[in-house]
């Protein structure tokens, strides 16, 4: 066991010392200037994730499982996948009274957050597509803006 | 092998084990409930601040920014509020009458203030009740540099025996930077005069740079403080990360930890420190694990709850009831859930009637009765 665990060090000694080596005496080559062709679902989820961490974490936990019976989770979430227009309403106005989610039922208050439509677009792109959870499109600012307060 | 390979695991799940620990004493439902609720001021959204004043009325503040008098059965909206920032946990906070209000008419009000723009910070005016209108705003105080966290900006007030108001601000979901620093503001329990002036021995004043009103430091964000009836410290408590909502006992000067020592781990299960003490550093009077999320406090003092008197009551967000903790030989020795699934407690206050207040999100303010 212990011979093993040495040969593997000496070959990643040996390894290292040979890439650094190599990679030392390489003429510095130029990089072709790649013009950034920006993602902007990635980057929406990016930023939705800055802003579930600041404000859904606390709640919902850190990989969306919630609490039973006060915090529905939002991983796996049949009732968000199936209500989405209702789910993002809920984001931006808050959320108050029975919802079925996964076959148990909530009756809780979440209050609004005092986010912009492109912050609730960005978080809801975040929750859509983490934890196992996919959704093909992506929610844009003006799709929240069209949602409005019932 | 397989030997030794228990051993490594071991030792990587004793600490998480050790933080996660549940404290002394579990929570227990009382056998025999004496006390109902009754719910007196209904359709509130985030109630979070609620005053008596002299004449039966309630001054209740609204996390959206409404002031609201209830008065006689009907809820009248004060005109002129201050201006709130509203992210996350932002918004109009807490209230407090002074202690000569009969005389003077000085309410005081916290709130997260976007003046000077990008984000919020918190702020204390003190104003006056004139008809349906606040009039004679001055702020008293302003957390400064405004941030656009949404998060911990604490907000309770207390007025001290020495007739000196306390607040408190939460770290502004910056811990690495706020809370040990005391020449920042944020993480920290201040003491100002009536008028925003600075007591001449507060602990800091001396200290070049220090934000002079703070009179304690290594908070992360409290939101119940209390004058205890007898000894007349300022006992406060504080939201902690997963696990570690902490009480303690306010002392000038003194260094309450965070986030240096910790009963808590964050929120993904990673550990923010190995240390639960170190020298120089305040141990809580008690500590949550796991977290209830405490908001409001107050002691039983009056005679409408004889089996009460004397207790703590706390509000929990999370797990939504009273809970009451029954103090003895400077600790906590018992604790009650009361109320289960009244929801969100924002605040809880004993009133100047003798009567316990609650305040829940979503519903109102309920008034504690004895049992008919």
């Amino acid at each position: 066991m212990m011979t093993k665990l040495i040969s593997i060090a000496t070959t990643g000694l040996f390894l290292t010392i040979t890439w650094g080596g190599l990679s030392s005496v390489k003429e510095p080559t130029k990089l072709p200037i790649i013009s950034p062709q920006p993602d902007p679902k990635a980057e929406s989820i990016k930023r939705g994730k800055l802003i579930y961490d600041e404000l859904c974490m606390t709640c919902h936990l850190p990989s969306g499982e919630g609490v039973a019976p006060t915090f529905p989770p939002l991983a796996g979430s049949d009732y968000l996948m199936k209500n989405l227009t209702e789910s993002i309403r809920g984001i931006k106005y808050g959320q108050k009274g029975k919802i079925t989610v996964n076959g148990k039922t909530y009756d809780g208050n979440m209050p609004s957050m005092g986010l912009n439509d492109k912050e609730v677009a960005d978080v809801t792109n975040y929750i859509l597509n983490t934890w196992g959870n996919t959704y093909k499109g992506i929610i844009t600012a003006q799709q929240v803006a069209n949602i409005k307060k019932q | 092998m397989l030997k030794s390979l228990y051993i490594i695991l071991l030792f990587f799940l004793l600490p998480s084990i050790g933080c996660t620990q549940e404290n002394e004493p579990a929570i227990a439902t009382p056998t025999e409930m004496t006390y109902t609720t009754e719910l007196v001021v209904p359709e509130l959204e985030i109630p979070w601040g609620m005053a008596f004043l002299p004449d039966g009325s309630i001054l209740v503040s609204e996390k959206t920014g409404a002031l609201l008098l209830y008065k006689e059965g009907k809820k009248q909206s004060i005109e002129n509020p201050p201006a709130v920032y509203t992210r996350g946990q932002g918004g109009l906070l807490d209230l407090e009458l002074h202690p000569n209000y009969e005389e003077n008419g000085w309410i005081y009000i916290s709130y997260s203030s976007p003046e000077g723009g990008n984000g919020g910070h918190t702020a204390v005016m003190r104003a006056k009740l004139s008809g349906n209108r606040l009039t004679d705003q001055e702020i008293l105080y302003k957390g400064t540099p405004n941030t656009s966290s949404g998060t911990h900006f604490g907000s309770r007030m207390e007025f001290g025996s020495d007739g000196l108001l306390y607040f408190s601000i939460g770290d502004r979901y910056s811990r690495d930077q706020n809370p040990q620093d005391i020449t920042r503001d944020g993480g920290k329990i201040y003491r100002i005069h009536d008028d925003g002036r600075i007591p001449t021995d507060n602990p800091f004043v001396d200290e070049p740079n220090a934000k002079k009103a703070v009179y304690s430091y290594g908070h992360r964000n409290p939101q119940g403080m209390v004058k205890h009836p007898e000894t007349g410290v300022i006992w406060v408590h504080e939201h902690g990360p997963k696990g570690g909502d902490e009480i303690n006992l306010i002392q000038p000067s003194k260094n309450y930890g965070w986030p240096k020592i910790t009963y808590g781990i964050n929120y993904n299960g990673t550990t923010i420190t190995e240390d639960t003490a170190l020298p120089g550093m305040e141990q809580p009077f008690y500590y949550w694990v796991p977290s209830i999320a405490p908001c409001g406090m107050t002691f039983v003092t009056s005679d409408k709850y004889p089996d009460w008197k004397g207790s703590l009551l706390v509000g929990s967000l999370v797990f939504q009831y009273l809970e009451r903790c029954v103090i003895e030989n400077n600790q906590v020795t018992k604790r009650e859930k009361l109320f289960e699934n009244i929801g969100r407690v924002r605040n809880v206050r004993q009133a100047p009637d003798g009567y316990i207040y609650v305040a829940v999100e979503g519903e109102g303010i309920f008034k504690v009765v004895p049992k008919s």
